[in-house]
């Protein structure tokens, strides 16, 4: 039977698809993922006036603003996906529970990621290459931590991806400005963009490949016009840039109904509260990090001690491979990975850009870091292999990639629910990472196993869920996780239960869960005996499930 | 259109034959690196096991003793340790042992033994490994000539008299008594100031100075004048020994230093300045061996915002 490469990828996907199902229910709800919930039902309730038989009142301001003025500062592709997936399986199906019908668009932009990177890698270099850098991207502990959540960082690198393969497809090609190609190209653009800010930054990555690899500037020339002036003589501009430039924003309009009655003063909004964003504190080498200037090699640092070895090392190769050939000899595949795999983190390092503490801000950097290490090493095999029959070679390059892959594998075994905390070899695993005086785990997701163990607190209990939010835990009790006669408590003086997190500027929650709870918790979330969480308890009922 | 589709490759590079096996070499090395560390890494002991070790521990040692836990990121011994008051800090040395008979140390990975030697360094004396089982150690250290708490301020908070002393003529009490600290902890005591009470006030309270937590008097400093903090007959002992400094979140957000005033009647005062990284520094003040004064602490800085400010300190001898 002849190997084709679809079924390998459509196995892929419904693999990861399905391991993120059956993971996700174990991974807490991370702080933002409330936020969206409540965003994604708000959204998704506009769909019911759209269809109705009142339908033109979807369209006037008043409506529009009853459904989507909540959570402005991000666009809604994700949030109406989100809308769209928990009424259709949870709703209208009943196949999943209320938060997995929100995290199932998570998990279809998940595998959406893993498709365009293999698109992609496909579409440079050759389906090997795409395929592996796929499996590449999938065995990163952090990112598949990230997969699970309803959130954006994962959406935006498929989306990123995908943009890059659509325009990279229409770029080479001499095809009439509406093109089904450059068509698709504008589309994705725009739909990129209704996704997350990071998607502005894709022109960047476009006009400099054109400009760096084309004779375009060079061919800027003045020269005598018909009637007797001076006419500047310009080169030719791909039309793929045109068509995204016009389809893009008119897509990302259409696509976001806040904009419609107000689409400056609103798009203004929202640029500048990202402009203006407030700085999230984090801990870096023992460093408390709140304000600018930030370090610069944040990002390159934390890159390096929290990508799996081996994707590591043969990507920093292709990255400088990439560095060579597209900067110096100007080969525009990749001048284009080059840039776009560049462009993320050093949009982070940036001294003044807020860091928000996480790695997944330049997650859209990985699938090409992917890509460029797959294509150093497959590459490599076929040369050494190349005198062995096919079957032998086929069987090899398997075996020599999937140990490859073993790390990440193995990571991601180490920490199915607490990726957010991972840290590879380099930094000595999760022990390393503390010792280091790296930030443990954020946004209060990590507090999901001890929840059990408030099953049996006494009715009316008030507990402190710390970082975790409001909208969050009534999820939680939503779906049964906690008793409803357990409340929410807003800070720890008034609680009977509270959970503490490793986030150092936190620290002043746990003095205050120390003077009230006392000195002793009942239980925690550890990682090789790295503390993550501690539950703190006045209450005898509340116990320690889920013993390490 | 054509200088633009000459770039359209869509094929694999081609490396020589060296290249190809050192990337090879490259891919399979960091590879068994990788899947080594995450297969045979230390995972350390579980829950039942520190559960054991911890028993060993709470048959020994007092309350007054001093628990820590290495390396500082490995607490979970607290949940059967908790009552001790365990500390888990990197710098263990840097805590203060002076007024401790005993010190504990409960280290996991190596890192008990990696302490010995530094705290044998340091003076105190060893006096033993109390447990080894499960990559567990306990060791005990008796502190060569500890000195005895007389008098702790910290503990008398009741017995002082607080008030804001705006300018040289005048002052406002800050009279208003609490049995809970502003953090909501019963039986620790506060006294609050009549203007900005949610912060202007002075209190026991467990703050996070530098990398972890210590129980401490909460004094903010007001935006100008001084917080005045007065303790009546406390017992002359030779030696005024306290530690204060800013919490980790004002020691970042805080935009200048604090300046404490200590006194004893009769005696001119001695300034002592805290940086804004001064996380919990030591201070210390020679005294009369006999007798009692009226002990003061006066805190001043030139811009309060978010300068949160914890101090303690005892009369030793």
């Amino acid at each position: 039977m002849k190997f084709r490469w679809s079924y390998a990828v459509a196995l892929l996907l419904a693999g990861y698809f399905t391991i993120l199902a059956l993971n996700g229910p174990a991974i807490g709800f991370v702080r933002d993922e409330g936020y969206y919930f409540k965003a994604a039902d708000q959204y998704a309730g506009w769909w019911e006036t759209l269809f109705s038989r009142d339908f033109t009142k979807a369209f006037t301001d008043k409506e529009i603003q009853k459904h989507f003025s909540y959570n402005t500062e991000h666009p809604p592709l994700v949030k109406l996906s989100q809308g769209i997936t928990h009424r259709l399986f949870h709703k209208a199906l009943g196949w999943s529970s209320p938060s997995a019908g929100y995290r199932i668009a998570g998990y279809l932009f998940a595998c959406l990621s893993l498709l365009a990177t293999f698109l992609l890698g496909r579409l440079l270099f050759s389906s090997a290459v795409g395929f592996f850098a796929a499996c590449l991207l999938a065995t990163i502990p952090r990112y598949f931590f990230d997969a699970h959540l309803a959130c954006f960082d994962v959406p935006i690198t498929a989306m990123w991806t995908l943009s890059l393969w659509a325009f990279w497809r229409s770029y080479g090609k001499a095809c009439s400005p509406l093109s089904r190609s450059n068509l698709l190209a504008g589309l994705i653009f725009g739909l990129a963009i209704a996704t997350k800010l990071n998607a502005l930054f894709l022109p960047f990555v476009f006009v400099f490949t054109w400009l760096w690899t084309s004779s375009f500037l060079k061919d800027i020339r003045m020269q005598a016009g018909p009637s007797g002036g001076t006419d500047i003589r310009l080169g030719t501009i791909p039309w793929v840039l045109i068509v995204c430039a016009v389809v893009g924003p008119l897509i990302f309009f259409v696509a976001w109904p806040h904009l419609w009655h107000d689409p400056i003063g609103r798009t203004n909004f929202y640029l500048s509260f990202h402009l203006n964003h407030e700085h999230y504190p984090a801990q870096y080498f023992g460093n408390l990090l709140v304000k600018p200037p930030f370090p610069i090699s944040f990002p390159f640092v934390m890159t390096a001690l929290t990508v799996p070895v081996p994707l590591l090392a043969l990507g920093t190769l292709g990255f400088l491979t990439a560095a060579y050939q597209g900067l110096i000899r100007r080969e525009p595949r990749y001048c284009l990975l080059f840039a776009a795999c560049a462009l993320p983190p050093f949009v982070i390092a940036g001294p003044n850009t807020p860091i928000f503490g996480g790695v997944k801000h330049w997650y859209n950097a990985m699938p090409l870091f992917a890509v460029l290490a797959s294509s150093i090493l497959i590459p490599c095999l076929k040369n050494i292999l190349a005198g062995w029959s096919s079957s032998v070679r086929f069987a090899l390059i398997t075996c020599i990639t999937v140990f490859t892959l073993l790390p990440g594998v193995l990571g991601i075994l180490a920490s199915p629910t607490t990726g957010i905390g991972y840290y590879n070899s380099i930094a000595g695993g999760y022990q390393g990472g503390a010792r280091l005086g790296m930030q443990r785990g954020f946004w209060g997701g990590l507090v999901r196993p001890n929840l059990e163990g408030l099953r049996k607190i006494k009715p009316g209990s008030r507990v402190f869920f710390n970082r975790l939010n409001y909208d969050s835990y009534r999820m939680y009790v939503k779906e049964g996780v906690l008793p409803s006669r357990v409340y929410y408590a807003n800070e720890a003086k008034s609680a009977s239960a509270a959970f503490h997190f490793e986030q150092p500027e936190h620290g002043e929650q746990e003095g205050a869960i120390w003077s009230v709870l006392g000195t002793q918790p009942v239980c925690g979330v550890y990682v090789d005996n790295v503390t993550l969480g501690q539950l703190y308890s006045k209450d005898p009922e509340a116990v320690c499930v889920d013993e390490p | 259109m054509d200088e633009i589709r000459r770039p359209f490759i869509s094929r694999e590079p081609t490396y020589n034959r060296w290249v190809s096996f050192v990337v090879l070499f490259l891919s399979l090395s960091t590879a068994a690196y990788g899947a080594g560390f995450w297969l045979f890494r230390d995972r350390g002991p579980t829950r039942v096991q520190h559960q054991k070790a911890s028993s060993v521990l709470l048959e020994q040692a007092k309350s007054s003793d001093l628990v820590v836990l290495v390396p500082h990121f490995a607490t979970m011994a607290r949940e059967f340790l908790g009552k001790l008051k365990p500390v888990a800090t990197k710098k263990i040395l840097n805590l203060d042992w002076s007024n401790k008979e005993n010190v504990w140390v409960y280290g996991l990975f190596g890192d008990g033994d990696r302490w010995k030697d530094e705290i044998i360094d340091a003076g105190h004396q060893y006096k033993g490994r109390i447990y080894e089982q499960d990559g567990i150690t306990i060791d005990h250290f008796m502190v060569r000539n500890p000195s005895q708490t007389k008098y702790s301020f910290r503990d008398s908070i009741k017995s002082a008299n607080v008030y804001y002393k705006m300018n040289a003529s005048q002052t406002e009490p800050c009279d208003r008594w609490s049995e809970n600290n502003y953090q909501g902890g019963v039986g620790f005591g506060r006294w609050s100031c009549r203007r900005d009470a949610e912060w202007f006030y002075v209190s026991p309270e467990w703050h996070r100075m530098g990398d972890h937590l210590e129980l401490c008097l909460w004094a903010h400093p007001p935006n100008t004048g001084q917080l005045v903090i007065e303790f009546p007959n406390v017992p002359m002992t030779g030696a005024l020994i306290g530690h204060g400094g800013h919490t980790l979140n004002s020691s970042v957000h805080a935009r200048a230093p604090i300046d404490m005033a200590v006194s004893l009647t009769g005696q001119k005062p001695q300034m002592f300045h805290f940086a804004l990284k001064d996380y919990y520094r030591r201070f210390a003040l020679t005294t009369p061996t006999s007798g009692t004064a009226t002990v003061t602490f006066s805190l001043s800085t030139v811009d309060a915002g978010a300068n949160h400010f914890c101090f303690n300190a005892e009369m030793r001898q």
